[in-house]
């Protein structure tokens, strides 16, 4: 029932959010849809439709094959790192240990910088030579020097989807204890006293219980590992080669470098596309298995 | 007993592990900013012999972090309060009325949560370069707003659906007006989700690089995030000043953090409970 004192002209109270959200969201994407068929050039105003040659283009130049493959084995990593970690350290921060507080500090300060600052500190982390890591090598007695984690071919793009595992623990991690925190403790208490082990109680009452926060928090880093740009971006710039080049650094290059915004605006269509399909398939499979306490 | 003592041990044995991981490279952020750059390559893992402190002022001077501050200070704040703003107007009405076509309102709004934003990098910025909205704050103020607003409207909704009708009414009898009710009421009341909605946006805002790397290209314009992102051409291999600058970027979100540690974990899980 409506309130009995409140106006309909009060219904204007949507329009500025309404108005902003179609001008700089949805307007933008449909007309994603428009440029992809077309040679736009983002500048000369004039352009021409030319059907499908943008997507055709972006398939035979492997382009698709390429950045979609790297974008997925870094969602994949991505996620099974983050999640099992966060897992993990939710676990350990849920029980009564000495120094929580500073654990959890520790994990959630990366997820306070700036992409632009993390990915700077791992580069110096992982510089050949005298970064970080390659400094405990040499102190180690190891051959530090050699070691190029960015620069080559095979371990550029794990060592680049490492600093986003990092980055996000701490986000993933504070989901899960507040998922752990809802468990009713007397579920607990009538598992032990039916005998289950500390590893059955977890296994058959806390995981099914964090299905909630599970689905969340795959969901949530499965649409950041999609997207990914920023560490590519900073940290390798999508080399060496094509190494690191995720689908958003590829549209980032066609637009803003090669003025190409029509064949940019196709492979972000097949991004979108991408995006959307694995989201909602994820979101539905996982919705299935929730449990309630 | 035996076993339990043992598995302890070893759990902290890991975790601290873990911090080491998480918090050695900013140690060693903060240390490398203060020694020259052939004691960054000799003595990797001490303090240095002499400090260099005067590392902080050429970075500051160099990348002319003050306009980036003051920059990323405007836009953040703007893009806050317009976030809070409109958002909270919306979330008000949707959580007060029924009406026909309510259900196409949120869901658009829904629809806003699921598509990927970076997917309208490139037909934003013709339309900001058609609107002639580049290279000024709007660029930055308008999309960050517009991206921030479902997340804000779902949570503000939830929460305003949890007041009784009643106040309302006796606030109208007492002669308020509507915009009195929602500036005087609402929103004090809603005080609790709009500082969760408020700590979500501004890490979003503050820390933002891609948006601001593809709408500003004027230096005067340049926020924090960019103003650090002249280092990587050119300076990289000064490694006392390119971390002196990480330093003076990363000092004020960990002070941040500690102040309000306890309301940033909250928002953040209410948020994404809610998203």
């Amino acid at each position: 029932m409506n309130s009995a004192v409140l106006k309909k002209t009060m219904y204007w109270f949507v329009v500025p959010a309404l108005l902003m959200y179609l001008v700089f969201w949805i307007y933008p994407i449909l007309k994603l849809f428009q440029y992809s068929i077309s040679d736009y050039n983002g500048y000369v105003q004039q352009f021409n439709y030319i059907g499908f040659d943008n997507f055709k283009q972006v398939f035979k130049d492997g382009i698709v094959g390429t950045s979609l493959s790297n974008t997925l084995i870094y969602t994949v990593i991505f996620v099974v790192f983050s999640n099992a970690i966060a897992l993990g350290l939710a676990f350990v921060l849920n029980m009564k240990i000495r120094a929580t507080g500073l654990y959890r500090t520790a994990a959630y300060i990366p997820t306070l910088f700036s992409a632009i600052v993390v990915g700077f500190i791992w580069s110096y982390v992982y510089m050949p030579e005298s970064g970080l890591i390659a400094s405990v090598m040499n102190w180690l007695g190891m051959n530090g020097s050699d070691l190029n984690l960015l620069g080559s071919y095979g371990s550029a793009l794990y060592a680049i989807s490492a600093v986003e595992v990092w980055k996000h623990i701490g986000t993933s991690t504070v989901i899960y204890l507040a998922g752990l925190q809802t468990v009713p403790q007397d579920l607990i208490e009538a598992g032990k006293i039916d005998g289950a082990s500390s590893w059955k109680i977890t296994r058959f009452i806390r995981i099914p219980l964090l299905a909630t926060s599970i689905t969340i928090n795959v969901t949530l880093s499965v649409i950041n590992g999609l997207k990914a740009f920023d560490y590519p971006f900073i940290m390798t710039n999508g080399g060496p080669g094509r190494a690191t080049s995720t689908l958003l650094v590829d549209i980032f290059r066609m637009a803003f470098k090669e003025q190409q915004f029509g064949l940019a605006s196709a492979l972000a269509v097949i991004s979108f596309a991408v995006i959307i399909l694995i989201t909602t398939l994820f979101v539905t499979r996982l919705n299935k298995r929730e449990v309630s306490a | 007993m035996q076993l339990r003592h043992w598995r302890n041990g070893l759990t902290n044995g890991l975790m601290t592990v873990y911090a080491l991981v998480t918090l050695y490279p900013l140690f060693w952020l903060f240390i490398s900013s203060v020694k020259s750059n052939e004691e960054f390559y000799s003595r990797p893992f001490r303090f240095p012999t002499t400090w260099h402190w005067d590392s902080f002022s050429r970075a500051w001077k160099i990348s002319d972090m003050g306009t980036g501050m003051f920059n990323s200070v405007i836009v953040t704040a703007v893009s806050l309060v317009l976030t809070l703003v409109v958002g909270a107007l919306a979330a008000y009405v949707l959580s007060r009325f029924q009406f026909r076509l309510k259900w196409l309102v949120m869901g658009v709004f829904l629809l806003g949560m699921l598509i990927p934003i970076h997917s309208t990098l490139v037909p934003l910025f013709i339309v900001m370069n058609k609107i002639h909205l580049l290279n000024t704050y709007g660029a930055l103020i308008f999309p960050y707003a517009a991206f921030e607003l479902p997340i804000a409207i779902f949570i503000l909704q939830a929460y305003m659906n949890t007041f009784p009708k009643e106040i309302e009414e006796a606030a109208f009898i007492d002669g308020m007006g509507y915009w009195g009710i929602f500036a005087k009421m609402m929103l004090p009341l809603s005080a609790p989700a709009l500082s969760t909605v408020g700590i979500l946006a501004v890490l979003r805002f503050w820390n933002d690089f891609s948006f601001a790397l593809v709408f500003i290209s004027k230096p005067a314009l340049k926020t924090l995030p960019l103003s650090l992102s002249m280092f990587a051409t050119g300076y990289m291999t000064d490694y006392q000043l390119t971390m002196a600058a990480l330093a003076i970027a990363v000092i004020p979100t960990i002070v941040v953090y500690l102040i309000f540690q306890k309301s940033i974990m909250q928002g953040m899980v209410a948020g994404a409970v809610k998203g």
